[in-house]
């Protein structure tokens, strides 16, 4: 071969080469990237395999403020940031709050809330956002050089909390901000703690409810022990006085504590149907001025034993016939007044205002509002004033009594109806309560209902000569009671210890025999709803037409609604008020 | 007699990182005679805070720290952004040793290197083998090993490496006496006569292709290749663009440099590698000294080879160990080793290849490691500066 010839296949040869060595350092670049590939993989499965680990130390905690350290952790171990935090908005204060935070060098922890990070947040529809590098207000007033963030929305879709990851402007260099790759891990890794905030503040909630029901029933043994101390020393002290005058004292005293224990028990009641979401309103056509003007009769008597001036102010409103519970709305506006009463000093004023907040043709909004010149509430005890038991200090039930329940029930009777009830107060000057309720209008002809249970406050002379009435209870005190209240009536009482042998005095009566059968439910033998039924199928010429009333210490709605099925015609719940069981049996008289 | 304590966990809280490791570390209590502790830390830590917090539990104890692209443990290896792991040494203040120097470039390597050296040789003229740590960008490391040679002659042995960021090529960072560096370097001494040492480094990869000439030289810097501009000579062989950053070449730029035949065999190949760490413009900064002529060939990477050099030096080593035991081994792997180039079940044989060849007992000796950007490990019986490989120390008793 010729030099020329080889300097030829040498030179062919060397250009093979380079172009054999370029296809092997470009199989190696593809190489490499199928390798950077494999790390991304790698990496992704590492960090949801992490994610996984923080979601199950998230779920150990026991508080919401225990989760924020590991989240922030989180967003920092899993998704590879330099930084992380936890920010609280703060409405009120319009600001947002660094809460938990790792890495970030800041001096501030409170950043201004602008108004256009925060359309854009609230715009973010539950997705991640991010920027970088950072220009833009709050972040951009931070060392920051890319931020990414999701914001937290609770139930009401309230943005609550943001989670943040990011890069400071002297780590830029060193750490990758893809956001491509950075966006779903960061959405997958929020929505896992999300996920879990609900769950511990789910838990924290059921928690605090067990707690708050543990104290309501400390509270409440304390609540019945007080008046329960105050009957057992007078009855005692009663029993060992021969002085006439303290005896008369201590029986005041006792029927003073027994109606307090009775209002405690129905609050309690109204309570406990309140937690067991059995509470109902029961909707009637009802005119709204009679309705005020019993509340005013009522509330009247108490002021003038105080000497307070009370006020009604109809603003506005005349008497629309309206669809409510007339008996919540009562018992609201008499706790309402009530409590005026007891904290507005002597000579205070009380006015209880009503307006009309809005008016559509078939609804009316009213706004009612119960003021007075009393002692005001405490700042640091308004933001506690409708939780139950809650009573500024101790000093208040002992001077001036209450349950501590009212407001609460109050409160709940309110939301029920659909309004929602405020306090303004000013210590040492007074206090209103306001609330608003929507009623639906009664446009129709007809008569208001007559709302069932109303307390006449009639108690005359009543006349029972020639009736006969059968009380029908297995306790002796509660026949005995019964038999006391109508000794000056002349009536003519049998007795009865169980619902067996009620049906067989009841039988074998002469027809129109009884005037009226007061019956116990809950007896031995045969219970009251059993014989009642059992009479109302027999063949008594007077089987379907005795008037039966339950007299009994079941007052549920269901208990009453068992009576009535049973065939009752009425219910008196224990204990019994004199004048509830003579109103009873005059209505039933004039009736016969 | 010296003892060994080592630790590594994963924690972004570089105050419980600390903890835990301490903790894990000394089971039994700090001992009171603890002279120093090393610590590695991928870059999510700042050495500087973790110093602190080391110097809370551990008051008093001097601290020598490196940044790396991952670090390794008894406990494996750790390649997040907050891994740690340390190595504390107790014993006899006279078997101990160390200091540091700030300020150490590829320009004045020599000299530097030389007052390290120096200090040390001071306080401690039995020291028998050194840990050294120097900066991983613009740093002339024949020099400094050839200071470390002038200094305590070639028999003493010299293992380590040089710090890293996580293969950006942009920083590598040295904690020492109080302070935290860019470019720094510091060297611990052990006098214990009870310790054994060996060595050695090994990689697997091929050089392939025309070899790449350098025409333009100044220290450690290549200005040109083939008399075209150096880097985009190297990026072009790369088949990368000009613009690319040394972050883009390191996982598959090694350069090759011919070995003489009688550290190839040694070596299994013929080649040992120079990472690229640091460009200005088309000028390149080799890690070692470069000259007018110098060949160097790029390279493509042989798993099999991987394994079988890695199996082939644990092979030595633990033959040159025999019944004796191991009380510490020190790691330094070049970072490109590690999640760059490995998948993470490759990495972990690698690893559990090499813990398994150390344990007695299945319990693992003492171990810290870090991925940094180059690493000190004999070969031929002359300290010699790698890169690209994987180099162990085993100190032993025997």
């Amino acid at each position: 071969m010729s030099q020329d010839a080889k300097d030829l296949e040498i030179a062919r040869l060397n250009a093979e080469l380079e172009f054999l060595s370029d296809k092997v350092s470009r199989s190696e670049v593809i190489a490499q990237s199928l390798r950077d590939i494999q790390f991304q993989l790698n990496s992704s499965l590492g960090q949801f395999s992490r994610i996984h680990d923080y979601a199950q130390r998230a779920f150990s905690v026991k508080h919401e403020r225990d989760l924020f350290p590991i989240i922030t952790e989180g967003i920092i171990d899993c998704i590879q940031l330099e930084l992380g935090a936890v920010i609280r908005v703060d409405f009120a204060f319009q600001t947002l709050r660094v809460i938990s935070q790792i890495n970030w060098d800041i001096d501030i922890s409170n950043f201004a809330l602008s108004g256009e990070f925060w359309k854009t947040t609230q715009l973010s529809q539950g997705k991640a956002l991010w920027e970088s590098p950072v220009v833009s207000a709050p972040w951009a007033e931070t060392n920051l050089d890319s931020v990414i963030f999701m914001p937290f929305s609770n139930k009401n879709s309230t943005i609550n909390y943001i989670f943040l990851g990011g890069i400071s402007k002297e780590s830029a260099a060193i750490y990758a901000f893809n956001p491509q790759e950075l966006l779903p891990l960061f959405m997958v890794y929020c929505q896992q703690m999300f996920g879990i905030i609900d769950l511990v503040d789910a838990v924290s909630r059921a928690q605090q409810a067990a707690k708050a029901r543990a104290s309501f029933f400390a509270n409440l043994s304390h609540e019945i022990r007080t008046p329960m101390n105050a009957i057992i020393g007078m009855v005692q002290i009663a029993q060992r006085s021969s002085d006439q005058e303290e005896i008369d004292r201590c029986i005041d005293q006792v029927g003073m504590s027994g109606k307090h224990l009775l209002g405690l028990i129905n609050d309690v009641l109204d309570i406990s149907k309140i937690e067991d979401g059995k509470f109902k309103l029961n909707y009637i056509s009802f005119d709204l001025q009679p309705v005020i003007e019993s509340i005013r009769v009522t509330v009247e008597q108490l002021a003038a034993a105080k000497s307070q001036e009370l006020s009604v102010v109809y603003d506005g409103v005349e008497s629309p016939r309206i669809f409510g519970d007339d008996m919540r709305l009562t018992q609201v506006l008499l706790n309402l007044l009530g409590n005026a009463v007891k904290f507005t000093p002597e000579k205070g004023k009380i006015t209880l205002t009503i307006s009309e907040f809005s008016r559509t043709n078939t609804t009316t909004t009213l706004k009612f509002s119960v003021s007075d010149t009393g002692i005001g509430i405490m700042p640091e005890f308004l933001a506690r004033l409708f939780k139950p038991f809650e009573q500024a200090d101790s000093s208040i039930s002992r001077n001036f009594g209450g349950t501590g329940l009212g407001l609460a029930i109050s409160q709940f009777m309110v939301e029920l109806m659909g309004g929602k009830i405020t306090a303004d107060s000013t210590y040492g000057k007074g206090t209103t309560f306001s609330f608003t309720i929507c009623f639906d209008l009664d446009t129709s002809n007809a008569a208001p209902e007559d709302s069932s249970g109303a307390i006449s406050q009639e108690d005359g002379v009543l006349d029972l000569s020639g009736h006969t009435i059968l009380i029908v209870d297995d306790i002796k005190i509660n026949r005995i009671i019964a038999s006391s209240f109508l000794r000056d009536t002349n009536v003519s009482i049998e007795e009865a210890v169980n619902g067996a042998e009620a049906v067989e005095k009841m039988l074998a009566a002469p027809s129109g025999y009884y005037t009226l059968v007061f019956m116990d439910v809950h007896m031995p033998v045969m219970d009251g709803c059993t014989a009642t039924r059992t009479f109302r199928n027999s063949d008594s010429p007077d089987a379907l037409t005795l008037p039966i009333i339950a007299m009994t210490a079941s007052v549920f709605n269901e208990d009453i609604q068992e009576t009535l099925n049973a065939g009752m015609n009425g219910h008196i719940s224990k204990p019994v008020d004199i004048k509830i069981v003579r109103d009873t049996i005059r209505r039933i008289v004039q009736k016969t | 007699m010296l003892e060994f304590y080592s630790a590594s966990v994963r924690s972004v809280n570089s105050e419980r990182a600390a903890g835990e490791c301490v903790e894990v570390a000394f089971p039994d209590g700090v001992p009171k005679d603890v002279r120093a502790l090393l610590f590695n830390a991928t870059l999510g830590h700042k050495l500087d805070k973790l110093a602190a917090a080391f110097n809370k539990l551990l008051p008093n104890v001097p601290l020598y720290g490196a940044s790396g692209c991952a670090v390794t443990g008894r406990e494996g290896i750790g390649e997040s952004m907050h891994d740690i792991g340390i190595m504390a040494v107790s014993g006899p203040e006279n078997e101990f040793a160390a200091s540091s120097v700030a300020d150490i470039y590829g320009i004045n390597s020599y000299e530097k290197a030389l007052e390290l050296a120096q200090d040390l040789k001071k306080q401690n003229g039995n020291i028998n083998c050194i840990y050294l740590l120097c900066s991983g960008i613009d740093i002339d490391n024949a020099l400094v090993l050839k200071a470390f040679d002038d200094v305590f002659g070639q028999e003493v042995t010299i293992f380590g490496g040089t710090s890293s960021d996580n293969m950006r090529g942009v920083f590598s960072y040295q904690y020492h006496g109080d302070t935290m560096g860019e470019h720094d370097a510091f060297a611990v001494g052990f006098a214990d006569p009870t310790l054994h040492n060996i060595t050695r480094a090994t990689h697997g990869f091929v050089a392939y292709g025309q070899p790449l000439i350098a025409t333009k030289t100044d220290g450690c810097k290549i200005l040109e290749f083939n008399g075209r501009g150096a880097w985009s000579e190297f990026a072009s062989r790369l088949s990368k663009p000009p613009e690319s950053t040394c972050g883009d070449t390191i996982p598959i730029g090694a350069l090759a440099e011919e070995l003489p035949e009688e550290h190839a065999n040694e070596y299994g190949n013929k080649h040992i590698l120079r990472v690229v760490t640091k460009r200005e413009g088309e000028t390149i900064y080799y890690p070692v000294t470069a000259y007018d002529g110098m060949k160097v060939w790029t390279t493509i990477r042989d798993e099999d080879l991987i394994f079988s050099e890695q199996s082939r030096s644990l092979e030595y080593m633990t033959a040159a160990i025999g019944s004796g035991k191991v009380a510490a081994v020190f790691q330094t792997d070049c970072l490109a080793r590690g999640r760059f180039l490995f998948n993470r079940i490759i990495k972990d044989e690698i690893i559990s290849m090499m813990q398994s060849a150390f344990s007695r007992d299945g319990e693992i000796p003492p171990w810290l490691g870090n991925y940094g950007f180059g690493e000190y490990a004999r070969l031929g019986g002359i300290n010699t500066f790698h890169n690209y490989s994987t180099a162990l120390l085993a100190l032993y008793r025997k």
